[in-house]
């Protein structure tokens, strides 16, 4: 029942300046809450990308070692063949340099050239010939130096020179 | 929504009441229907259209405190009355014009009013602080009687206010009569003397609200305590003249026969009231007749056995007293329309 001549004046629980601050609050707290969202999302954001680019690396790893793999591949076969080159040089030299050594007297009819030993079949008109014109450079360049005479029909004699250099290593 | 959780939470039901030239501001704190502490104070009324800054520092600070703090004012200014019937049609018979006036239903059966000059005076008196219930005296009684119970038989209810007085004629719980009568003694005997009730009785009972003007101008000079202007002012002043030069007579002797002689002014003028009342009720056909042989005294100020004697004595009626504090069943209004 109604009996006052007025209406009573709408009552609150909480003051105006109190609605004021719990608005304040609450639109902090929403807006805090965003940016923890935000910070959420970038940071699941970031891991992924960084999981992505992990897988990336890896696969570049294994790109980058299979390419490393490739140029050393190469570098050997650089090397092999610089080796090659290398070894024809010092062959065609000692080739040259065997074929100074030999007088004019003596024919060679046969020579193998091995690493470490040179067998050299030949003509030599007399023994002497061999003994004073080839033997002493065979004996200077190789440890050993063995030497076979056989006779020929025309007085000659056939030669083979067997000179080895005993590796200091001890392989033979 | 709000009235669920409200009462889990204290609530101060303050009342205001004119007394005397001071303003009683009593306070009630309640929470979950306990009375939980009380204030009382009071202040000085001394400019008529403005209540003190003390006084509404002192109300502001409770509305600051507590956040439903309820102000509950005791309306009691002249441009006020009850009658019989809700409808515009039993304002009309009253000649009270509804268009100036507040009204309010009681149980469908009859109306309390106030005017707006009333009204707007006292909400203007408490803009600073705001007003959530303004109370006539009318309702008070009501609410008093309805809680003692009602009377089978009609019966006339007296509030008795220190500065006014409502004289109700109730049958059952629906008001016959009613009639607002102020009746300052200190320093307005001569105001209010027999002259004045007659022109009260008839703004009452006629309640011709055209006049509320000059009504309000006679308030306002009654605080300003002009009893000069007053008395110039009204014709009859002579009539009242023997009781005020009694009053005179005794003037500085004895303080306490002085106010024991005021008292007797003041029931005086209650009886004469009263017969009045009585009278109108009795010969204007506007009200249904029925025999009264029982008065309600609702005491909100102090009655002494010998108006009890006079209205027994000279009318043959049994007498009901009951004490009341204005102020506390003010509050008690308050908290129980709060929580509607």
């Amino acid at each position: 029942m109604r009996f006052s001549f007025v209406a009573p004046r709408k009552k609150y629980f909480f003051s105006m300046f109190t609605k004021v601050w719990l608005v304040f609050i609450l639109f902090v707290f929403i807006l805090l809450n965003i940016f923890n969202l935000f910070v959420v999302y970038k940071n699941f954001d970031f891991k992924s990308s960084a999981k992505e680019l992990n897988s990336n690396r890896e696969v570049s790893e294994k790109i980058i070692d299979n390419i490393d793999e490739k140029i050393n591949f190469v570098l050997a076969q650089k090397a092999l063949a610089e080796g090659v080159y290398a070894n024809n040089i010092i062959l065609k030299d000692s080739m040259r340099n065997l074929f100074d050594l030999v007088p004019d007297q003596i024919t060679l009819s046969r020579v193998i050239m091995k690493r470490d030993s040179l067998v050299i079949y030949g003509v030599t008109p007399t023994k002497d010939i061999y003994n004073f014109l080839l033997s002493p450079p065979l004996k200077s360049i190789f440890h050993t130096s063995n030497v076979s005479f056989y006779f020929t029909k025309d007085g000659w004699y056939n030669f083979v020179s067997t000179n080895r250099i005993i590796d200091t290593k001890g392989t033979e | 929504m709000t009235k669920v959780f409200q009462k889990y939470i204290s609530n101060i039901f303050i009342s205001i009441v004119q007394r005397g030239g001071e303003w009683i501001v009593y306070s009630e704190v309640v929470k979950n229907g306990i009375l939980k502490d009380r204030f009382s104070k009071n202040f000085d009324i001394k400019e008529s259209d403005s209540i003190s800054l003390k006084m509404q520092e002192y109300l502001n600070s409770f509305q600051e405190e507590y956040n439903f703090a309820y102000l509950a004012l005791f309306l009691d200014s002249m441009g006020q009355g009850a009658i019989n019937g809700t409808t515009a049609i039993d304002f009309e018979k009253n000649s009270v014009d509804m268009k100036n006036v507040t009204h309010l239903g009681v149980d469908k059966n009859w109306s309390v009013y106030a005017s707006f000059i009333d009204l707007n005076w006292v909400k203007k008196l408490f803009s600073k602080v705001g007003l959530d219930f303004i109370y006539s005296p009318f309702v008070l009684q009501y609410s008093l009687m309805k809680k003692e119970g009602l009377k089978e038989r009609p019966t006339l209810y007296i509030l008795n206010h220190q500065d006014s007085i409502v004289i109700t004629i109730y049958e059952k719980s629906n008001l016959l009569f009613g009639a607002y009568f102020k009746a300052t003694t200190d320093d307005g005997l001569s105001s209010s003397g027999v002259d004045d009730w007659e022109s009260v009785q008839e703004e009452e009972s006629i309640g011709d609200v055209i006049e509320l003007d000059d009504m309000e101008d006679m308030e306002e000079l009654e605080d300003l305590s002009e009893l000069d202007v007053i008395a110039s002012e009204n014709k009859g002043f002579e009539e009242t003249k023997p009781d005020d030069f009694d009053l005179g007579r005794f003037d500085g002797e004895d303080v306490a026969q002085d106010s024991c002689l005021e008292l007797f002014g003041r029931e005086v003028l209650i009886y004469k009231y009263l017969t009045s009342s009585l009278e109108e009720f009795y010969k204007n056909p506007l009200y249904k007749s029925s025999f009264i042989d029982t008065v309600v005294i609702h005491d909100g100020y102090e009655v002494s056995s010998d108006l009890i004697g006079m209205i027994e004595d000279e009318l043959f009626m049994d007498i009901e007293m009951n004490k009341i504090d204005i102020s506390k069943a003010i509050c008690k209004m308050a908290r129980q329309e709060a929580f509607i």
